[in-house]
């Protein structure tokens, strides 16, 4: 259905990965502009090209992100803990301090991967 | 569905578990109060809650992803409130302050409709839906520490 989206349009249809009613706001297709005559989403004519490639690079520090994020709110919800016990309760602190654990287990598992991809490449003989 | 989503849900459920203990705990502490900012004797609370979706319940074929609640988003409080329907405690002691002056109950002061053994059940209650939700945390946890170890 996509393919003949596509060659009905002159354009190809990619749809965003669904990854939860947080992800998806906003439209869940994503139309790729490769015809001059296709109009930009703002309206108008955005120029060829334009859309920025998805790199593993782009991928992994937006996930850096992620993690930062849930190492910091770990961090707010101990000191929440520590200067104003009265404003959180225990198990909101451990379960950030899970969150933080669980986001950077992940992010270290997927490095020690792309390590070990790298070291797979280089030892290539 | 989210790496975090049923932790959420349990961490929910917690907060409306402690929610409740703190309801249960005024509840005892003021089991003897006779009077009150309303007036008359102080009435036991009680938590209402409810589902937390994000919109009505409905299912279709073709639903798009964020219409569908999925497994749902865990539990809300809805609000907090007074046990008006229960009987309060009538005590004879002529000489309390809040004694009923006249009437045929002349003489009986009023206490709160709190029952000690009924609050004690729903502490009880109340723990153990905490602990319930505690292990669905750390199963989660240990079934995403599973995880990562495919491939391995």
């Amino acid at each position: 259905m996509n393919a003949l989206f596509g060659i009905m349009t002159g354009s190809t249809v990619e749809s965003s990965v669904a990854l939860g009613p947080s992800a998806t706001k906003g439209g869940p297709m994503r139309l790729n502009r490769t015809d001059p005559r296709h109009f930009a989403t703002g309206g108008g004519v955005a120029p060829l090209g334009e859309e920025p490639k998805a790199t593993f690079e782009g991928a992994m520090l937006k996930a850096l992100d992620g993690v930062n994020a849930d190492q910091a709110a770990s961090t707010n919800a101990i000191e929440a803990m520590l200067v104003d016990p009265e404003s959180i309760d225990a198990h909101d602190v451990t379960v950030a301090m899970a969150k933080a654990n669980m986001s950077l287990n992940i992010a270290r598992t997927v490095l020690s991967r792309v390590v070990t991809a790298w070291k797979d490449i280089i030892n290539t003989r | 569905m989210g790496l975090f989503s049923t932790i959420n849900i349990a961490a929910s459920g917690m907060t409306a578990e402690r929610l409740r203990q703190d309801v249960i705990a005024d509840n005892i502490a003021n089991q003897s109060t006779t009077r009150t900012p309303e007036g008359g004797p102080f009435r036991r609370s009680r938590v209402i809650l409810r589902p937390r979706v994000e919109q009505p319940y409905f299912r279709l074929p073709f639903l798009p992803d964020q219409w569908d609640n999925g497994a749902g988003n865990g539990v809300r409080v809805v609000e907090v409130q007074k046990d008006m329907s229960t009987e309060t405690r009538l005590v004879y002691d002529p000489t309390h302050p809040d004694a009923i002056k006249s009437g045929p109950r002349a003489g009986y002061v009023e206490y709160p409709n709190v029952n000690i053994v009924t609050e004690m059940v729903d502490l009880i209650a109340a723990s153990r839906a905490y602990e319930a939700n505690a292990a669905i945390a750390n199963g989660a946890k240990a079934m995403f520490m599973k995880a990562l170890e495919i491939g391995r």
